[in-house]
């Protein structure tokens, strides 16, 4: 186990080189002068000048690369915005957006495979058909939009939730509920058809021949087994989650890493931009790093050798 | 023997399929007496598992169902009891072990914790040192290698013979007074296979369990069984003593597969086979099933479908030429 994970570490540097390279480029290539953009309209051209020799603009493309590598490692890149270095700002956004993705993931599982089970058990009845609806309804629902409906909803009409901002329990409800529909959804469908799936299998008519009560069938013996597909589709739906922040941040003014990053994007801040799209892509990685150890728990048949 | 310990009159079942119903067990009717094995003999597709899940109340229901007939095990009638009553039956008084035990062992559960689960279930059972110790015990009966050890293995860690062990282990961990095996043999390399046999055969001497051995194997059958019932096409068409059935069959289906037997003593060119395939269970013919296949038909076979009669004492037959 110790190698494998220490394989899949050493995985993340040309991962995390790839990522910061398109990221780079990717700014590169968009519209808009940060110099231009933080001198103001009214400055003039030696101002801009000025402020470009500053922070290294006028250098060649490898050569601003460079110095940004050197600066995402070594911990003292500065945002073009705050004038501070990169990493004092983005670590408390991401601890707010990692709160946020946490808890929409536990709401995504617990609701998703919940539904998916009830679903495959009760294959072919209304329950599967409501479950069934509501899932497509989950997947296919905009999360902006869907976040404005329960704004609308809960926060303007009954009031019984805030609309937005950070500080109590009560604050995370709607956002977490709007950036997890989707992954519910399509969780509750892998749930459903790995669960079908299972419940063809030998083993759970011996489970039921040994004369155990139908929920510890389901529960124990099939469940057990049908997360295993599952757990696959969470780890990848933590991606799909970073990036649903971006938008349910914006809309619940959630102090998080994706508003971070539209705002940065906004204001042409490169250094921030470039470093926070690393170190979410990072985070990913992580993420499905603890999934695939997961799996070792949840199937006694998978054990990691290093090669 | 006294009162037969499972006993099925005219057991029909169906599924309904969305290509039709499939008319799976037609008057199935046979009991096994205290102690006694009963083989069931037929080819693949006759209904003999059906028969076995039928018993064990564990048809899928839909698209099976049971249409017609009654099961008593032990004087009870099985398709009268509750759900919750079948689950005291199942696993403690009647027990099955599967054809394949390769895919009927829970991969994410330990062999041990698998049968643990199979005692629990039906008894009280207050220290865990207790339970871990008579499933040990169970493995060495059933002659698992390194039994303290298998306990804490994963099933793809043993092997098809030691998780067929393992089954019989879970089976026989509740001292079932019937023991269903079906085709408990099959998935296994022949030399497992005898292994397998004189284990179950021993066992059920020990403990006098009645057994319901299922098989398309004619020679585990006569190795095993004290009666046999041939099954064609969803019936049984013969039933008598395994000795008589070798001796004298009767049926023109059991001639025919006694007849394919290969022998080593004669010189044949050829196998000798039964001509046409099995009938359509979808849509079987008018009269007798077997009929289409049959050197003996007689004009009456295309009419009705003839049931099983006791020809001579001890020997049934459901034939209109042996009548």
């Amino acid at each position: 186990m110790g190698r494998f994970v220490a394989q899949r570490l050493l995985m993340l540097v040309p991962v995390l080189l790839g990522v910061s390279l398109v990221a780079f480029c990717i700014i590169q290539l968009s519209p808009g002068d940060p110099a231009q953009v933080m001198a103001g309209m009214e400055a003039s051209e030696a101002d801009i000048e000025m402020i470009r020799e500053k922070f290294g603009l006028n250098e060649p493309l490898p050569v601003q690369y460079w110095a940004f590598l050197k600066g995402l490692f070594s911990g003292n890149l500065v945002s073009l915005r705050y004038e501070a270095p990169v990493m004092e700002i983005v670590l408390p956004h991401l601890k707010n957006t990692l709160i946020l993705a946490s808890m929409s993931i536990v709401l995504a599982v617990l609701l998703g495979v919940a539904t998916g089970v009830c679903s495959a058990v009760m294959r072919k009845t209304w329950v599967d058909y409501l479950a069934t609806v509501l899932a497509l309804f989950g997947v296919s629902m905009p999360v902006f939009w869907w976040g404005l409906l329960l704004m609308l909803l809960f926060s303007v009409k009954l009031a019984w939730l805030p609309s937005g901002g950070m500080g109590t329990f009560a604050h995370l409800i709607l956002p977490s509920v709007a950036l997890g529909t989707s992954s519910a959804g399509i969780i509750a469908r892998m749930t459903r058809s790995s669960m079908l799936d299972v419940l063809k299998q030998d083993y759970i008519t011996t489970a039921t021949a040994k004369g155990l009560v139908r929920s510890v069938v389901v529960g124990r013996h099939a469940l057990r087994n049908a997360l295993i597909p599952t757990v696959t589709v969470i780890g990848l739906q933590f991606g799909q989650l970073l990036a649903g922040a971006v938008l349910t941040e914006t809309v619940f003014s959630w102090p998080g890493v994706g508003r971070l990053l539209v705002t940065s994007i906004l204001s042409r801040d490169f250094p921030m931009v470039q470093a926070t799209l690393v170190i979410v892509a990072a985070l990913f990685v992580f993420v499905n790093l603890a999934v695939d150890m997961l799996y070792a728990v949840l199937d006694p048949r998978i054990r990691y050798h290093g090669r | 023997m006294g009162d037969p310990i499972l006993s099925v009159k005219n057991l029909t079942v169906h599924f309904h399929t969305e290509a039709g119903v499939v008319k799976a067990l037609e008057d199935v009717s046979f009991s096994v007496g205290q102690g006694e094995v009963l083989g069931l003999v037929g080819e693949t597709g006759c209904g003999k598992s059906v028969t076995a899940l039928s018993v064990m109340r564990l048809i899928p229901t839909p698209p099976g169902r049971i249409v017609g007939g009654t099961i008593h095990f032990d004087g009870r009638d099985v398709l009268a009891l509750s759900e919750e009553e079948m689950r005291s039956l199942r696993g403690k008084d009647m027990a099955m072990i599967f054809q394949d035990p390769i895919s009927s062992l829970n991969p994410v559960f330990t062999a041990g914790y698998q049968v643990e689960e199979a005692i629990v279930t039906h008894e009280a059972v207050p220290r865990r040192e207790d339970l871990i110790a008579r499933v040990t015990g169970l493995f060495k009966k059933v002659n698992i290698s390194d039994p303290e050890k298998s306990v804490r293995s994963y099933p793809h860690m043993l092997s098809g013979g030691m998780k067929q062990r393992v089954m019989i282990a879970m089976g026989l961990s509740c001292s079932p007074r019937l023991i269903i095996a079906d085709e408990p043999t099959t998935a296994l390399d022949v030399s497992i296979q005898a292994q397998i046999l004189s284990l179950i055969r021993r066992l059920q001497m020990e403990g006098g369990s009645s057994v319901l051995l299922i098989s398309h194997d004619l020679g585990v059958i006569a190795a095993m069984a004290q009666t046999v019932a041939v099954m064609y096409a969803g019936s049984i068409v013969e039933k008598t003593s395994v000795k008589t059935l070798f001796d004298r069959p009767l049926h023109p289906y059991t001639r025919g597969l006694l007849g394919a037997i290969p022998r080593l003593d004669v010189d044949q060119e050829r196998l000798s086979v039964i001509p046409g395939t099995l009938p359509d269970l979808f849509n079987l013919p008018r009269g007798c099933k077997f009929r289409e296949r049959c050197s003996e038909a007689l004009p009456l076979c295309a009419e009705g479908r003839p049931l099983l009669a006791e020809i001579e004492p001890g020997h049934e037959v459901a034939c209109y030429a042996r009548a």
